[in-house]
Formats: structure tokens, C-alpha cells, sequence
């Protein structure tokens, strides 16, 4: 039994390393550290809210079912779902961004608190372990519209609040950076 | 006891393979950036001329040979452990708060690990043998525990690795790796094994400082000493908001999934 273990735990480990050196890091858009080109870290999918929640409107789904084919209907449902999945990608995309900038600002900082990074590192493991069961909930079409109304709607709040906030960052960070010959 | 003639071609080709990495250490300057890592090296040769004198001297089967060679493994495998905790540094220290936390984890991650070692070694049995061989793979699980956190931090920060150094830590990390699993089969099969063993750890060792060698061949990259830093409170400013934002998003993620 502990030759297996150990055995398993030695091969385990050996492909951990060869993922950390070799596996690409990123695959987003990269911003500068150097020039904090932090414009290239704004949402992109949140913004196509206005859309989605369009998509969502129970009068329209009222009127499909009533009105066109079964087979019709059946084909709108689907297309309806592809368009959600995508939609969820897409916020996750935006959550790497909003992730890397995090990263970004903590490994540019003289100071960074422990509890923070680890309250972070918490939180985006939470995140993407829901998203992933929320994709698996509108494919099995278990999830209700109202439900995922009520999602988007807070996601396009907090992206609206992200977006006023990259601005911000954009225009007042650059200007205080400075090097530091010390570190 | 005599060596076979592939023991003797391993141990000349590893001994030429040392010299020949310390050389072009010396020669690329490497004691600048990693000096710990540079002494390894040259303590490795030390090692070779010293088991060689001994051993001429004493014999192979002489109590002075095993304490003394066992003293000095022991030591090497110490200043490995602080090399690859050295090379972490390295990766990491330019990164203030990063190193800050890192530093502290990474020193955890060893205390912990090399604390299990000494209890796990110091109740293996009376055996000599199985008493080393489970001591040892305490220790390099120890070694490769913190370069893997390590680069876990390289990887979470995005901070790029050089290529230098991805050598050389992947030599680390292999001979770590390896001698885990060997030294789980010596404390299985103990003194049936032994031979094996040697010749498993000569060879993963070989392998390790071609890879290290591989590092060292082009000169190493002008080092970046001055990373472009934040002010002090714009970490504190915008990392409460960024935060409390996830935390709302994923109480409402939560709440759609009940």
C-alpha cells in the first residue's frame, strides 16, 4: 500500500511541476506591468446584458410556445440555451480579467495582506465551482429565467461598478507608479 | 566490495558532469544570483574527492566510510533544501508583498514537512536502512514541497519564470521526484534493493545536473533589480472593493443555486 502511494505521490508530483514550468500562464489579454495597461483588463461579455435580458423575457417564451411549432419552439429553446452558455463563458472570461488585475495589483504592491489574498483565492474557487454547476443546471434546463434574470442583472450592476472603476484605475494609476530600486 | 563496470561508468560520468557544471557556474557568475545553489555544486565535487580518498583508505565496508558519507549526504541534502528555498526567493523577492506572504508559507511548508520526516524516520524500525530511506524521502518531499508551492505563487501572481532557472528547478524537482519513489521501495525491500537504489539515484542524479547544465550553457539574463511598485495604500484601496465585489457576486450565485 505505501509503495503505491508513494509511488502515485512521486508521479503526481513530478506532472504538477512540469505544469507549473511549462503550462502557458495566461491566456487573456496580458496588461503591461511595466506601463499598467490596465484598459486591456476591462469586461468585455457583462456588457451584452441589455441582450441577454432581452432573451430572458418570459412574455416571449409565452408567445413561442402558444404560437410557432412544437419543433419550432424546441429549436428557440436550444438556441436559447446555447446563447446562456455562452453568456456564463463569457462572464467567467470577464472574471479572469477582474482576477488578473487583482493579481496584478497585489504582485505590484510593497504590502499585501495574507487574510485578503486568502479571502481572494477562496472566492475564486467558490466562483467558478457555481458557475460550473449553474452550466450544468441550465443544460439539464433545471434553472428558471426569473432566476437567471435576477444573475444577470446583478452581474451587469457589478460590471457597470468594474468598468467606472478600470477608468479610474487607468487614469490615476499609471501616473503613480513609480520604480522602486529598493526591491 | 567493488563497483560493476555501469556503477563505475555512471559514477566517472557523474563526477565529470559535476565538474563541468560548476564550471560553467563559475564562469556565468551564478554565485551572484544564487550562491547557495553555486556552493551546492561545489560541495558536490568536495563530496566526490572525499568519498574517493576515504574509501581508498578505509575500504568500502569501514564504519568511518558509511558515518562519514552519510554526514556529508546529509549535509548536501540540507543546502539542496536551502537552494531551491534560494531559487523561490529569487523568482519571488523582487515582488515585495508577494514575498512577504510567500516567504512565510514556503518556511511553513518546510517546518511541517521536515518535522513528519524526523517522526516518520525516527519510527520506521531498527533498521538502519529503513530508518534512512524513510528519513530521506521525508526530506525531499520537504525539497520539492517548497518548490512547488514556490512556483504555485509564480503561477497564481503570473510572474514569469526565466528559462534558467525553469532548468533548474526542474533538476530539482526531478531528482526529488524520483528519489521519493526509490527510497519507498528501499524501505520495502531493503537491503535486496540497495543496489538498485544506488544505481537509481546515481542516474536521476546524472540526469538532474545535465539539467542544470542545460541552464547554465547560454549566459544567464541581465537581472531585473527594480520592479515598478504601487504606493504603499493603493493596494489597501482597491483590494477591499475587488474583493467585497466576488463575495456579493458569489452570495447571489449561491442563492440562484438553493
Amino acid at each position: 500500500m505505501t509503495l503505491l502511494v508513494f509511488t502515485a505521490l512521486g508521479g503526481v508530483i513530478f506532472v504538477s511541476l512540469i505544469w507549473l514550468l511549462f503550462a502557458p500562464n495566461w491566456s487573456g489579454p496580458r496588461a503591461a506591468v511595466d506601463s499598467l495597461e490596465i484598459e486591456q483588463l476591462e469586461p468585455l461579455h457583462c456588457r451584452h446584458f441589455p441582450q441577454i435580458s432581452m432573451l430572458l423575457r418570459l412574455d416571449d417564451q409565452a408567445f413561442v410556445e402558444q404560437r410557432a411549432p412544437a419543433s419550432l419552439a424546441r429549436m428557440w429553446r436550444q438556441e436559447r440555451r446555447r446563447i446562456l452558455l455562452k453568456y456564463l463563458s463569457g462572464l467567467t472570461e470577464d472574471f479572469a480579467r477582474l482576477e488578473h488585475l487583482a493579481r496584478l495589483i497585489a504582485s505590484l504592491s510593497p504590502e499585501v495582506s495574507r487574510k485578503r489574498e486568502w479571502e481572494w483565492f477562496r472566492l475564486g474557487l467558490q466562483f467558478r465551482l457555481m458557475l460550473r454547476l449553474l452550466n450544468v443546471r441550465i443544460v439539464l434546463g433545471s434553472l428558471s429565467l426569473p432566476q437567471f434574470a435576477r444573475l444577470t442583472d446583478f452581474v451587469a450592476s457589478q460590471a457597470a461598478d468594474l468598468e467606472s472603476r478600470m477608468v479610474q484605475l487607468a487614469g490615476v494609476l499609471p501616473s503613480r507608479l513609480r520604480v522602486n530600486p529598493s526591491a | 566490495m567493488s563497483l560493476s563496470f555501469i556503477d563505475k561508468v555512471q559514477w566517472e560520468a557523474g563526477v565529470l558532469l559535476e565538474l563541468a557544471v560548476f564550471v560553467l557556474a563559475i564562469r556565468r557568475k551564478l554565485f551572484q544570483r544564487h550562491p547557495l545553489f553555486t556552493i551546492y555544486l561545489g560541495l558536490l565535487i568536495f563530496d566526490e574527492v572525499v568519498a574517493s580518498i576515504i574509501s581508498t583508505a578505509f575500504g568500502m565496508r569501514s564504519y568511518v566510510v558509511f558515518y562519514t558519507l552519510w554526514a556529508l549526504q546529509c549535509f548536501l541534502i540540507l543546502l539542496r533544501g536551502a537552494a531551491v528555498y534560494e531559487l523561490c526567493g529569487v523568482l519571488l523577492a523582487p515582488f515585495a508583498g508577494v514575498w512577504k506572504i510567500g516567504r512565510s508559507f514556503l518556511l511553513l511548508i518546510a517546518g511541517v514537512l521536515g518535522v513528519t520526516a524526523y517522526f516518520a524516520a525516527s519510527r520506521s524500525g531498527p533498521r538502519i536502512s529503513a530508518i534512512i530511506s524513510t528519513g530521506e524521502r521525508g526530506v525531499e518531499l520537504a525539497i520539492i514541497g517548497i518548490l512547488l508551492f514556490g512556483l504555485a505563487f509564480c503561477r497564481y501572481y503570473q510572474i514569469q519564470i526565466e528559462r534558467y532557472i525553469l532548468w533548474i528547478a526542474l533538476g530539482f524537482g526531478f531528482y526529488s521526484s524520483v528519489q521519493i519513489v526509490n527510497n519507498t521501495f528501499l524501505g520495502q525491500f531493503l537491503l535486496s534493493y540497495f543496489p538498485l537504489w544506488n544505481r537509481l539515484g546515481v542516474f536521476s542524479f546524472n540526469i538532474s545536473t545535465v539539467l542544470w547544465g542545460f541552464a547554465l550553457w547560454k549566459p544567464l539574463p541581465v537581472p531585473k533589480f527594480a520592479v515598478a511598485a504601487l504606493e504603499p495604500g493603493a493596494y489597501e484601496a482597491l483590494a477591499p472593493r475587488m474583493t467585497s465585489g466576488l463575495r456579493s457576486l458569489n452570495a447571489r450565485l449561491l442563492e440562484l443555486w438553493k
